[in-house]
């Protein structure tokens, strides 16, 4: 987990204070919806050298962008066994993802835990702040491809409290990634 | 492709009554978007209710003071009122319209709301 490095002063002046000074992220305005993120992953999917870019048999979680363009980028990833991303949004990015080879396990938090199984074949879509947890709660290594659209600026990092999530902190693309 | 899955918990919600933002959705305008976010609580309601965590970029207007907190606020990024209620928010924004600060939004359920929904806090005990 990265904090950012600004602090905000905690003074009782009354007049305007400001946190931190620095540029405004902008976000580009070409986006993808759903289902067209879901095309592009199936587009993808069934490129063979997909599977020899990551050592699968790594001891932690890799990933390399294997794309990008104005309105997307896609992102493979390798998951050893155990391997978790912890509770996570993709800030105003929408996105989508499949499963390879082996398995992922989903959970997301809707006030109760949803619990989903992703294998070869199937695919979860999902809009801008949707939060979830992905692991691979298998013995073998999975590979995975991730669609977002635009392409990916922030993600919110969250802690699961059992009963509910609370934001930790924000990684920035260029920065934490 | 099977096993297809949306969901929406972030879209920024508009209540007709407030047409304000959601705590979730005011958050991802002030990290993504570059929005202000302005707490335009009094201190010692703050010392009270606790502040928002200071690793976000957070602005504190004391009430009587938003127009020279308006002074220094960039037309071009939308100012997200945060205040601890939804009567309190609609007159800062009131204030701060005056003043020419023109996009500005408020948090629905001002503070409290903030915090229930898991939003960054410092200053509470647990």
């Amino acid at each position: 987990m990265t904090t950012p490095a600004f602090r905000a002063p905690v003074t009782a002046d009354p007049t305007l204070r400001r946190a931190r000074s620095g540029g405004r992220p902008t976000t580009s305005a070409t986006q993808l919806a759903v289902l067209p993120l879901l095309e592009t992953l199936r587009d993808h999917a069934d490129d063979p050298d997909l599977y020899e870019v990551l050592d699968l048999d790594a001891t932690e979680r890799t990933w390399v962008r294997v794309k990008a363009t104005a309105e997307y980028e896609l992102w493979l990833i390798s998951w050893p066994a155990g391997a978790s991303t912890d509770w996570h949004d993709h800030g105003p990015s929408a996105g989508a993802f499949t499963v390879l080879r082996g398995a992922l396990t989903e959970h997301t938090f809707d006030g109760g835990l949803q619990l989903a199984e992703i294998r070869p074949g199937h695919s979860r879509a999902f809009a801008a702040g949707y939060t979830h947890n992905v692991s691979n709660e298998t013995d073998e290594p999975a590979l995975s491809l991730h669609a977002y659209s635009p392409r990916l600026h922030t993600m919110t990092r969250f802690r699961f409290y059992g009963d509910r999530l609370e934001v930790i902190g924000v990684e920035r693309a260029g920065q934490e990634w | 492709m099977s096993a297809l899955a949306l969901a929406t918990d972030w879209t920024p919600s508009r209540p007709a009554a407030t047409a304000g933002l959601s705590p979730r959705a005011a958050f991802q305008e002030v990290v993504a978007l570059g929005a202000v976010l302005l707490d335009v609580r009094p201190a010692a309601v703050r010392a009270r209710e606790g502040e928002v965590a200071s690793w976000l970029p957070v602005w504190v207007a004391a009430p009587g003071r938003l127009h020279e907190a308006a002074a220094g606020l960039r037309s071009s990024a939308r100012v997200v009122v945060l205040a601890s209620d939804d009567d309190a928010a609609a007159g800062a924004i009131e204030q701060l319209r005056r003043a020419g600060v023109v996009p500005c939004v408020g948090v629905d359920g001002g503070f409290a709301a903030w915090r229930s929904a898991g939003m960054p806090v410092e200053g509470l005990a647990a």
